[in-house]
């Protein structure tokens, strides 16, 4: 069967969100991910052996993972969730809204943070609850008309329901500053800490993963059988990890840690299965920094569980953590991000006779290159210091790192200078 | 004449990329039939996926194209998802774009 292409147009109308929208979470997060490296350039001896606690170091983190993960995860699930459920986000307004309440509220919730004050962090807090909110009640509405329940459609369920509630502990936990009620406060942020990373981001990058990662490579997409089993085994791996955390149980921790590497070994077999049959051969620097996360992956679930079994120090409950939040998630991130975006952009930008524009020609490559290079000496850098425990070297690779983000920003700002020209 | 035009056709299709592959649609086998008949030139084509964000571009650029050819046919552009697109449809030629 068939339809006229007016008759496809008019279903697909409204299927494109306004580009500055869109836009301004992609920017938003280049320029937080520049800031994160700053800060922890300012202060990276506060980072060998972190626990924990208000301080520049949490506010680099929250950067990272509220500044640039969750940041960019909301402006590429606007546009590309549509992909996967067919039916377009248009409730642009709140769109708006959204994006007023959350780019302000992170800037405030991360400065609160830095300066130790607990009342600026709540009202940042409430602002970013407030925009995830809104953000949980637009996917919701438009997975709840999803034709089919798909896997990747499942994982986003799945990780909506992990926001609500590290969203909610992460309230908690600010409030806990002042009035003190957590009987254990480091369990509960490690609680926290698992259900964002794995639970919100990592089920979204899993999720996505199995529609992006075939589009890019001009792939088979994988069989979905054991993309259930993985996403299966992961939230039995977080469920048992943030119960190990909130009680005090490192053993529950290191069972949740060998399920994960379970699932997530499941996940990679999938992956380079799709790659070993693309069509396309070159994926440029793109998929570089894909394949070294999906490699820093396992390592930081094997440093968590030799962490939770005591056979590293505190170090290495350190190094998992930046593993997996910088080494993991944010090189993923920016590997897929520096496709996505000159891609998304194209259907903004006007070619002559109003033809589609490639997506090379907005992609500023040298910028890719320096960023790419400053981002993978930057991490092994601070890593190493990490686990010397030489505050030099993690300042050191933390200013590398600041400049690999400036080149992203120029990256970045340089796709919508591209675009506007046409 | 009708080959001819179906011919020509063909080719200006091979001027409007897919803008994510950076491969021409006609090569990137997103062109199942196409067909002339009383001045009118019909395309029967798909996308990659049923949500493709760039499908209001190509389809626009597809009318265009067949709209610029010599005798000015009018573009009748439908859309199918069965079958639906595989990496497998992609041509030799477009094969050797991507590096196979």
């Amino acid at each position: 069967m068939s339809v006229s292409s007016a008759t496809f147009l008019a279903g697909a109308k409204g299927r494109l969100l306004p580009a500055s929208l869109i836009f301004r979470f992609f920017i938003a997060a280049a320029f937080y991910h520049a800031a994160a490296w700053a800060l922890l350039a300012l202060h990276g001896g506060g980072l060998i052996g972190y626990r924990g606690g208000p301080g520049p170091v949490l506010a680099a983190i929250h950067l990272i993972t509220l500044g640039v993960l969750v940041m960019t995860a909301i402006g590429a699930a606007l546009q590309l969730l549509s992909v996967v459920t067919k039916r377009p986000i248009t409730a642009v307004g709140l769109c708006q809204l959204m994006s007023w309440l959350y780019i302000p509220g992170v800037a405030l919730l991360t400065y609160g943070m830095t300066i130790g004050d607990g009342s600026v962090m709540m009202i940042g807090g409430v602002a970013v609850a407030a925009a995830l909110a809104i953000f949980a009640v637009l996917i919701t509405g438009n997975l709840r008309g999803a034709t089919q329940i798909d896997l990747t459609v499942a994982h986003v369920w799945l990780a909506l329901l992990a926001l609500l509630i590290l969203a909610l502990l992460a309230l908690a936990l600010i409030a806990d500053y002042d009035l003190g009620f957590f009987a254990n406060h480091a369990g509960a942020a490690l609680a926290h800490f698992v259900i964002a990373a794995f639970g919100f981001m990592g089920l979204l990058a899993l999720g996505f993963s199995h529609v992006l990662v075939p589009m890019f490579a001009l792939a088979p997409a994988p069989k979905p059988f054991l993309g259930y089993v993985t996403m299966g085994l992961i939230t039995a791996a977080i469920a048992l990890a943030a119960g190990g955390a909130l009680w005090d149980l490192p053993l529950l921790i290191a069972a949740a840690a060998l399920i994960g590497l379970a699932g997530m070994g499941l996940h990679l077999r999938a992956m380079l299965t799709v790659l070993k049959t693309r069509m396309r051969q070159r994926l440029g620097l793109s998929f570089l920094l894909v394949r070294a996360a999906w490699a820093l992956l396992p390592v930081s679930l094997m440093l968590a569980l030799l962490t939770a079994l005591g056979l590293v120090g505190d170090s290495g409950a350190t190094l998992a953590g930046f593993i997996v939040i910088a080494g993991w998630l944010l090189t993923f991130l920016l590997g897929i991000l520096q496709r996505i975006m000159p891609f998304l952009a194209t259907m903004h930008a006007g070619g002559p006779g109003g033809r589609p524009v490639s997506v090379s020609a907005l992609t500023n490559e040298p910028a890719l290159r320096v960023h790419g290079i400053c981002h993978g000496v930057g991490l092994a850098a601070v890593a190493a210091g990490i686990i010397v425990e030489t505050p030099l070297l993690v300042t050191l690779g933390a200013v590398v790192g600041m400049a690999g983000a400036l080149a992203f920003l120029w990256f970045a700002g340089d796709v919508v200078r591209r675009t506007i020209m046409g | 004449m009708m080959t001819d035009l179906v011919d020509l056709a063909r080719e200006a299709l091979k001027q409007v990329y897919d803008p994510e592959a950076g491969v021409n649609i006609v090569d990137m086998g997103l062109i199942y039939d196409i067909a002339e008949e009383n001045g009118s030139v019909q395309v029967v084509m798909t996308l990659t996926s049923e949500g493709c964000p760039a499908a209001s571009q190509i389809l626009v650029a597809v009318e265009e194209a067949i709209a610029n050819l010599p005798s000015s046919p009018t573009p009748d552009v439908r859309i199918t998802f069965d079958p639906p697109w595989t990496p497998e449809m992609i041509t030799a030629d477009g094969r050797a774009l991507l590096g196979q």
